[in-house]
C-alpha cells in the first residue's frame, strides 16, 4: 500500500500518493537521541522469551500518552513518543521484527519513521489499525495463534480502543486475544544500563524544573505560570514533561495537601507554599522530583513541621530501601508521621516501570505483584510522601526518585532535602 | 461509596477514607476561567434536541488526551482538560445533570471538582467506569434505554476503551448502545461567542509562541529548544499547547516540506528555514498558527517561492473563506499552485470542533459531513497550506485560524502573513 516517493514526487497534491508515503528524504537531518539496536533487541528477545514461556505467539503492544502510560509498551518497544491516537499499536511476533502501525499519513510517519528505533513502520489505511494487525499476524502465520495484548492503562485496566477490538475478533475469528495487564512490568521491571541513564538524565531534567520554579515564584504570579518555567526547564534540555502538578495555598490558612493537578489561575502572594510534584522523562523513562517552596520565609509552624515530620519521615523511609529488604520494611518505616503526632496521605511509595506503576506501598497496605516483595539491584521506585497536620489542612509534598545498586540505592535526583526552599521574589 | 472530609479528616492515612474523598476545602483558593453557566446551558440545550429528535435517552461522552482529540466531548460539556486516563467519561442524561466520572481518587478528584463546571463528579471506584456509567444510568432508569456513545479519536474512528465497552454491555443487557461518530460535530459546528472569545484567545498565544520561537533561532540551537519556547509562551498566558511541530533545515539542501511533528535535536545553522505548526487552546477551544521563519536572510529561491507561490495561493484561498461560499469554491482555488508551476501537500483547510475536524478541504476532494458544504456565520477553519517545488524536496507551511461573520470573516491570528519572517542572528 505504500508509495515511494521517487515515484509520486512530482504529483505529491494528490492525496492516494501522499498518503502512506515512503523512502523520502524528509526529515533525514533530524537527530534523535535513541537507545542502542542492542538495548531494543535485549528489550524484543525478553518480551520473546516470555513468549515463549507462556505459549504465546505474538503481543500486540499498546501505548499513548496519557496520565497512565508514556508511550507504554510502545514506547518501550520502538522509541516512539507521541500522542496520535487513543492508542498506538505494534506487533511482535514470536520470531519476526516488530512493526509500527502509526496513524498519520503523509509528512508525518516519514517522521515518525526518523524517530523510532525499529525499521517496520506502517500506516493504518485511514484508521484500520485491526486490519493491519490482522496482515501482519496472518504474513507470520499467527492468525490461529495466542495472542497478548498489553495494558495501556492502568486504571481499569484498559488495553485498546473498542473499534480496534471488535475488527480484529471479526478479523481473526479463530485468534485467541488475551489481555495481559502486567506484562509491562515484567518487562521493565529491573533496568538495564541504557535505561537507568536515560532516568538518571530524567532527574538532572526534574531538578532543573524545581530550579526554575523556585527562580520564577514571586507575589503575583499565577499557578499556571511556575507551570510554565518548570516545563520550558525540561523541554529546553531536550526531556519531556510527564507531571507537572503545582498548586500554592496559604501557609496560615492552608487550602491545599497536596500538589494541584490543574494549576490554576490563582495570584501567589508573600506567605504563600507552594506543593510541587514533577515528572520528566527522556526517551521515555522517567524521574520524580517534589520539594516544598515557601514564597518569604517560611512560618514557624511551617519550618519545624518540615523538618520533624517530612525530612524525618522521608529519612526513615529512605533508610528502608536497601537491596534485600521487603516493601513491608519500607511500610513499617511510616509509622514515623503517626508516632510524630502528624498524619499523611496514603501514598509513600510506589515503583516504576517506564512511569509510575506497581508496586504501591501505602501507609496501611502493599500493593504488589509476585516478584514484586523484595528490594532488588536495578529497580526503581520514587519516594513520594504527604505528611499531614492533625487537623488535615497544613501538609507538604516531597518525593525523588532511586535506582537500587548491589550496595544500596542511587538518588536520581540528587537536590538537597534538608531545608525547605525559599522563593526570595 | 464517597467519604465526607469532616468525617475522615483526622485518618487520611486510612487508603479506604481517602480514596473517595469529598467536601474538602483542598484547591478551595485556586482560580479557573470557565465559560458561563449560560453557555454550558446552551450546550446542553443543544444536545438535548439532537437526543429528543434522534431517540437517545443518554449519552456516554468520551474524550482523552491525544493530538486527534484534546478530551472532546468530556471537556465540551464539563471543561475538564486532564491527561487521565486513555479515555474520560461523561453521562449525559436527556433529563437530569450530567456526570462527569474521574479516574484519580483523593486530592485529585478534588481538585477536579474545583476546575469542572459541573457538580456530579464521581469516582471510577478504582478504574469501574462501566460499573460507575451503570450505576448513573439505572439511577435515570435508562437500563433498557438507546445510549449514544461519542468518539474519542477520530482515526478509526474510535470510542472508548474495550475493557468499559465489554462492562456495560455485562452490566446492562437490555441497553442499546450506539456509536456517534459525528455528533460533537453537530454539536459543535456553529460556534458561540464564548467559544469565539476563547478561540481568540487562543490564537494571541499562538502569535506570542510564534514570537517566542523566532527570538530564540539562532544559530546552535536546537529544535526542542525552539519547541521549548514556544510553550513556555503559551502556558505562561493560561493556555494549553496542543501541537508544537517544529523542524529546521539547510533552504539550500532542503530535508523538509513540512513541520516535524517530533522536533529532534537538530543544532540550528545560519541558512536554515524553520517551518512550524502551533496549535494554541485555552478553555478547550483552538486556534493555529503557522509561518516560515529564516535563519539569517532567505535565499532568492525562498524569498521567491515565498512571495510568488505560498503568499499568492495562501491569499487566493482566503478569498473564497466567505459566507455563502461553497467548500468546492475553496477547493478549485487550490489549483493556484500548480498554475504557478508548483505543487503542494493534499490538504489546504480544515474545520475546527474543539480541534481540527472535518471538513477537510484537499486539492483534489473534499471530505464534509452533510451541512457542512456551505460556509456559514459561526463556521471556524484553518486554512493550513503547505506548497512545494515541482522536485518534492523542498516546501513551506503558512496557517491561519478563521471565524465567519456575517460580513465576512474575523482573523483570529493578527499577525503579519506579508513576508517571510527573518531571525535576527
Amino acid at each position: 500500500m505504500a508509495n515511494d516517493w521517487n515515484e509520486v514526487r512530482y504529483d505529491l497534491d494528490k492525496s492516494p500518493n501522499f498518503i502512506e508515503i515512503c523512502n523520502s528524504p524528509w526529515y533525514s537531518d533530524a537527530d534523535y537521541e535513541k537507545f542502542s539496536l542492542a538495548e531494543f533487541q535485549r528489550r524484543h528477545k525478553h518480551a520473546q522469551q516470555i513468549m515463549d514461556r507462556d505459549g504465546l505467539d505474538a503481543l500486540i503492544l499498546t501505548g499513548g500518552l496519557n496520565i497512565y502510560s508514556f508511550g507504554g509498551a510502545v514506547t518501550w518497544a520502538t522509541g516512539l513518543i507521541d500522542q496520535r491516537g487513543l492508542c498506538q499499536y505494534v506487533v511482535l511476533p514470536k520470531e519476526g521484527e516488530p512493526m509500527l502501525i502509526y496513524p498519520h499519513a503523509g509528512c508525518h510517519i516519514e517522521a515518525a519513521r526518523q524517530m523510532v528505533g525499529i525499521r517496520d513502520v506502517r500506516g493504518d489505511q485511514g484508521g484500520e489499525y485491526a486490519k493491519v494487525i490482522s496482515d501482519y499476524l496472518k504474513d507470520h502465520g499467527v492468525e490461529e495463534g495466542r495472542i497478548g495484548i498489553t495494558a495501556i492503562d492502568r486504571i481499569g485496566p484498559e488495553y485498546m480502543g473498542v473499534k480496534a477490538y471488535q475488527d480484529l475478533v471479526e478479523l481473526l475469528p479463530k485468534a485467541s486475544l488475551e489481555f495481559l495487564p502486567n506484562l509491562l512490568h515484567e518487562l521493565t521491571a529491573i533496568k538495564s544500563e541504557e535505561e537507568i541513564d536515560a532516568m538518571t538524565k530524567a532527574g538532572e531534567l526534574v531538578i532543573q524544573a524545581l530550579e526554575a520554579l523556585v527562580a520564577a515564584a514571586r507575589p503575583g504570579i499565577h499557578e499556571y505560570q511556575l507551570e510554565a518555567a518548570g516545563t520550558h526547564a525540561i523541554l529546553n534540555s531536550g526531556g519531556n514533561v510527564h507531571l507537572m502538578m503545582i498548586g500554592t495555598t496559604s501557609m496560615k490558612d492552608p487550602r491545599g495537601v497536596y500538589p494541584n493537578p490543574f494549576p490554576s489561575q490563582r495570584v501567589l502572594q508573600e506567605g504563600d507554599i507552594i506543593l510541587n510534584e514533577m515528572v520528566a522523562t527522556y526517551k521515555g523513562y522517567s524521574a520524580k522530583i517534589g520539594h516544598p517552596i515557601t514564597v518569604g520565609p517560611p512560618t514557624e509552624e511551617v519550618k519545624t513541621f518540615f523538618k520533624e515530620v517530612v525530612l524525618g519521615g522521608f529519612q526513615a523511609l529512605e533508610s528502608q530501601l536497601m537491596p534485600g529488604k521487603t516493601l513491608e520494611d519500607v511500610r513499617k518505616a511510616a509509622s514515623f508521621f503517626r508516632r510524630q503526632g502528624a498524619q499523611s496521605l496514603p501514598i509513600i511509595m510506589h515503583g516504576l516501570d517506564l512511569i509510575t506503576a506497581m508496586p504501591f506501598i501505602y501507609v496501611d497496605r502493599v500493593v504488589a505483584l509476585p516478584g514484586d516483595e523484595n528490594i532488588l539491584p536495578g529497580k526503581a521506585y520514587a519516594i513520594e510522601i504527604s505528611p499531614v497536620d492533625s487537623e488535615g489542612l497544613l501538609a507538604m509534598f516531597m518525593a525523588r526518585t532511586y535506582v537500587m545498586t548491589e550496595e544500596g540505592k542511587r538518588n536520581l535526583t540528587p537536590f538537597p532535602m534538608e531545608e525547605i526552599l525559599v522563593a526570595s521574589g | 461509596m464517597t467519604n465526607d472530609w469532616n468525617e475522615v479528616r483526622h485518618n487520611l492515612d486510612n487508603s479506604t477514607n481517602f480514596s473517595s474523598i469529598y467536601n474538602s476545602p483542598y484547591y478551595t483558593d485556586a482560580a479557573y476561567d470557565k465559560f458561563t453557566e449560560g453557555e454550558y446551558q446552551r450546550r446542553y440545550t443543544h444536545a438535548r434536541r439532537i437526543m429528543e429528535r434522534d431517540g437517545l435517552g443518554a449519552l456516554i461522552l468520551t474524550g482523552g488526551p491525544n493530538i486527534l482529540c484534546h478530551a472532546d466531548a468530556v471537556t465540551w460539556a464539563t471543561g475538564l482538560i486532564d491527561a487521565r486516563g486513555m479515555c474520560q467519561y461523561a453521562v449525559f442524561p436527556k433529563e437530569g445533570e450530567p456526570t462527569l466520572i474521574y479516574p484519580h481518587s483523593g486530592s485529585h478528584i478534588e481538585a477536579a471538582r474545583r476546575m469542572v463546571s459541573i457538580r456530579d463528579v464521581r469516582s471510577s471506584e478504582g478504574g469501574q467506569y462501566g460499573k460507575v456509567i451503570a450505576v448513573r444510568l439505572k439511577e435515570l432508569g435508562l437500563e433498557e434505554g438507546r445510549i449514544g456513545i461519542t468518539q474519542a479519536d477520530r482515526h478509526g474512528p474510535e470510542f472508548m476503551g474495550i475493557k468499559v465497552y465489554q462492562d456495560l454491555e455485562k452490566l446492562l443487557p437490555k441497553a442499546r448502545f450506539e456509536f456517534l461518530p459525528h455528533l460533537l460535530h453537530e454539536l459543535t459546528a456553529i460556534k458561540s461567542e464564548e467559544e469565539i472569545e476563547a478561540m481568540a484567545k487562543a490564537g494571541a498565544l499562538c502569535v506570542l509562541a510564534l514570537e517566542a520561537l523566532i527570538s530564540v533561532a539562532k544559530p546552535g540551537i536546537r529544535e526542542y529548544q525552539l519547541a521549548a519556547a514556544g510553550s513556555h509562551a503559551i502556558l505562561n498566558g493560561g493556555g494549553r499547547v496542543h501541537l508544537m511541530m517544529i523542524g529546521s533545515t539547510s533552504m539550500n539542501d532542503p530535508k523538509m516540506v513540512f513541520p516535524n511533528p517530533f522536533p529532534s535535536s537538530r543544532a540550528l545553522q545560519e541558512g536554515d528555514i524553520i517551518l512550524n505548526e502551533i496549535v494554541a487552546h485555552f478553555k478547550g477551544c483552538y486556534a493555529k498558527i503557522g509561518h516560515p521563519v529564516t535563519v539569517g536572510p532567505p535565499t532568492d529561491e525562498v524569498a521567491t517561492f515565498y512571495k510568488e507561490v505560498v503568499l499568492g495561493g495562501y491569499r487566493a484561498l482566503e478569498a473564497q473563506l466567505l459566507p455563502g461560499n461553497t467548500l468546492e469554491d475553496v477547493r478549485k482555488a487550490g489549483s493556484y499552485f500548480r498554475e504557478k508551476g508548483a505543487q503542494s501537500r493534499p490538504i489546504m483547510v480544515h474545520g475546527i470542533e474543539l480541534l481540527t475536524s472535518l471538513p477537510f478541504i484537499n486539492t483534489d476532494r473534499i471530505r464534509a459531513l452533510p451541512g457542512d458544504e456551505i460556509i456559514q456565520p459561526g463556521n471556524t477553519y484553518s486554512i493550513e497550506i503547505t506548497p512545494i517545488n515541482p522536485e518534492g524536496t523542498f516546501g513551506m507551511f503558512l496557517a491561519r485560524t478563521y471565524v465567519i461573520t456575517q460580513e465576512g470573516y474575523r482573523d483570529l491570528i493578527s499577525y503579519p502573513l506579508d513576508e517571510l519572517v527573518v531571525a535576527d542572528i
